[in-house]
């Protein structure tokens, strides 16, 4: 595919203006490619949206997406399938079942790793425990501390995937529960500053674990007025981190929203929405010696 | 540093000072690769999959059933209407008392609007289905505070839509005279308070419905409880077939007294 077709393709799914200018390159045999596919907030959304004349009707459902990641790790050798939290409630599925299906579906689907939401805390942390051995992926938080909680040794503050070579460090952060979250539901859960943890973990998954790239999944919202801690405070405040999946906020990022970081390197930004209307996908290159780059984006619209 | 490429030296030449240009710059190189696959999705997709179908199935029958639970009772069919019905004034009612066991005994005044409660209640037997169809919406219950001035605004509001659901421990009334709209408590002290705790939904307190008198207010406090499960429990816990909730119109609107 020539370059000027290659830019009709990519259509909107470019990220912005400004990268259309620069020089492709020619993919070669001797690279590594890395699919990150991610979703936030499904909200117990197991079935798709009801055909009722409704905003979404018809979007979303595990069915569907289940056959979507399917196809793409059928084309794709090296993928990761991560999750931002809000995995719980929503839906009559969530109340009546508890979570079970919500963890049994993600299982099935294979994802790698997800991390905690406010929501995920609905049935208190006895309720997430009594789901936990429904995933058989972990949950990664940083800046929780649950040492006095019977969540101890059920959350990892990271975690680090090899694909084909590349060293793909994970890490996760939480929101503030006080105020969203009942205190009888998340007990003696520490909220703990999740900048401040997050450059702590991910200094350690650059400089000593030697970590290729590295993605933030986050729960702290994208963007808000106040000077609420949200991803792009995180961004603009973090050294290493390549790539902060978010959540909570139900923001519908269609491309990348790229900050500068406190080392004036770009850190990027993705959110799906919520309720699983959207698969999100974005592809990692690495040539050689050369550092990991992004190959392009997505956003599928499961319809 | 090498690039490979199928195509001639001079275009990997090319490639290759455009790739040490780009890693040049202090910031990582982003590079869009030329790849069919990219964008093979990028629209929609519609197939489903047959073992994750088969996974849901069974959850999904037993949600069925769930939905048919009994989880109350009604003496009559309850119907909206404006300014005021027995459906409003008995939900209005049910989340006053529900918020004050649960979320703050100090709640002065519970407004909830006509357009978030979406089908009648029928008479006898209330299912849990019924209730996910009458409040369909993921709204949670709110607490904000408002001042006096504000209390005037909020009534105006109402009185200018033709009448929302609302209920006070209180008596209250709201009054029109002469184009002007009150709340009047029946317990005086209640008249004179400097500031009010409205107990209200999610989306109205975001200004939803035209309530934009809640985003001036002085505090505002979400909580966790959604309103569907508010009135779930309220049902489960207050009425049975022999004391199935009987909402009336009981006149708490009088609009245009002077007429």
């Amino acid at each position: 595919m020539n370059r000027r077709n290659f830019i009709l393709a990519t259509g909107k799914a470019a990220i912005g203006a400004a990268i259309s200018t620069t020089p492709l390159v020619v993919v070669g045999k001797n690279r590594s490619r890395l699919s990150v596919l991610f979703t936030n907030d499904w909200h117990s959304r197991i079935d798709p949206f009801p055909m009722d004349g409704g905003k979404y009707q018809g979007l979303g459902g595990a069915s569907k997406r289940a056959a979507l990641i399917a196809k793409i790790r059928n084309q794709e050798k090296h993928t990761l399938l991560l999750d931002s939290g809000d995995i719980f409630q929503g839906t009559p599925y969530f109340n009546v079942f508890g979570g079970k299906l919500e963890f049994e579906l993600m299982s099935a689907m294979k994802y790698d790793a997800a991390t905690l939401g406010n929501h995920d805390f609905d049935n208190g942390i006895d309720g997430l425990v009594k789901q936990l051995p429904f995933a058989t992926f972990p949950f990664i938080n940083c800046n929780y501390n649950v040492e006095d909680t019977i969540l101890k040794d059920h959350i990892i503050p990271y975690k680090i995937f090899n694909k084909g070579g590349t060293r793909i460090g994970v890490l996760g952060v939480g929101i503030k529960l006080d105020g969203l979250v009942s205190k009888k539901l998340y007990g003696n859960v520490v909220y703990q500053d999740p900048i401040q943890k997050a450059n702590e973990v991910a200094e350690q998954l650059k400089t000593k674990l030697k970590c290729d790239l590295i993605i933030c999944l986050s729960h702290l919202g994208f963007d808000y007025k106040s000077d609420k801690v949200s991803d792009i405070t995180l961004a603009k405040q973090t050294s290493h981190i390549d790539l902060i999946l978010g959540g909570h906020t139900h923001t519908f990022l269609e491309t990348p929203k790229q900050v500068i970081n406190n080392r004036n390197k770009v850190v990027n930004i993705l959110q799906t929405g919520w309720a699983g209307i959207n698969l999100g996908k974005i592809d990692y290159e690495r040539h050689s010696n050369l550092e990991a780059q992004i190959g392009g984006n997505s956003m599928v619209k499961i319809n | 540093m090498i690039l490979y490429s199928n195509h001639t030296k001079s275009r990997n030449a090319v490639l290759l000072i455009a790739a040490i240009l780009l890693i040049g710059c202090n910031r990582k190189a982003f590079t869009h690769v030329s790849d069919a696959r990219l964008n093979q999705f990028d629209t929609s997709w519609t197939e489903t999959n047959s073992k994750i179908d088969k996974m849901i199935r069974p959850f999904r029958e037993q949600i069925k059933q769930e939905m048919n639970e009994v989880v109350g009772y009604s003496s009559k069919e309850m119907v909206k209407a404006r300014p005021e019905s027995a459906l409003g004034n008995v939900l209005a009612d049910m989340l006053l008392n529900f918020g004050i066991k649960e979320i703050d005994p100090e709640i002065d005044l519970c407004v909830m609007n006509y357009g978030g409660f979406r089908v009648p209640i029928p008479e006898g037997q209330i299912t849990r289905g019924k209730v996910f169809e009458l409040m369909p919406f993921e709204n949670t219950l709110t607490l904000v505070t408002i001042t006096q001035k504000q209390l005037a605004e909020l009534a105006d509001h109402i009185y200018q839509k033709g009448g929302e659901p609302f209920s006070s421990s209180s008596i209250v009334h709201l009054i029109t005279l002469d184009s002007t709209s009150l709340f009047t408590f029946y317990d005086d002290e209640m008249n004179s308070k400097e500031e009010y705790r409205i107990l209200t939904s999610n989306y109205l307190a975001d200004g939803g419905d035209g309530f934009s008198v809640f985003l001036n207010g002085t505090k505002r406090e979400d909580s966790r409880w959604l309103i569907r499960s508010a009135i779930i429990k309220s049902l489960q816990e207050n009425t049975s077939i022999e004391k199935p909730l009987n909402g009336t119109i009981d006149g708490r609107i009088i609009l245009d007294a002077n007429e």
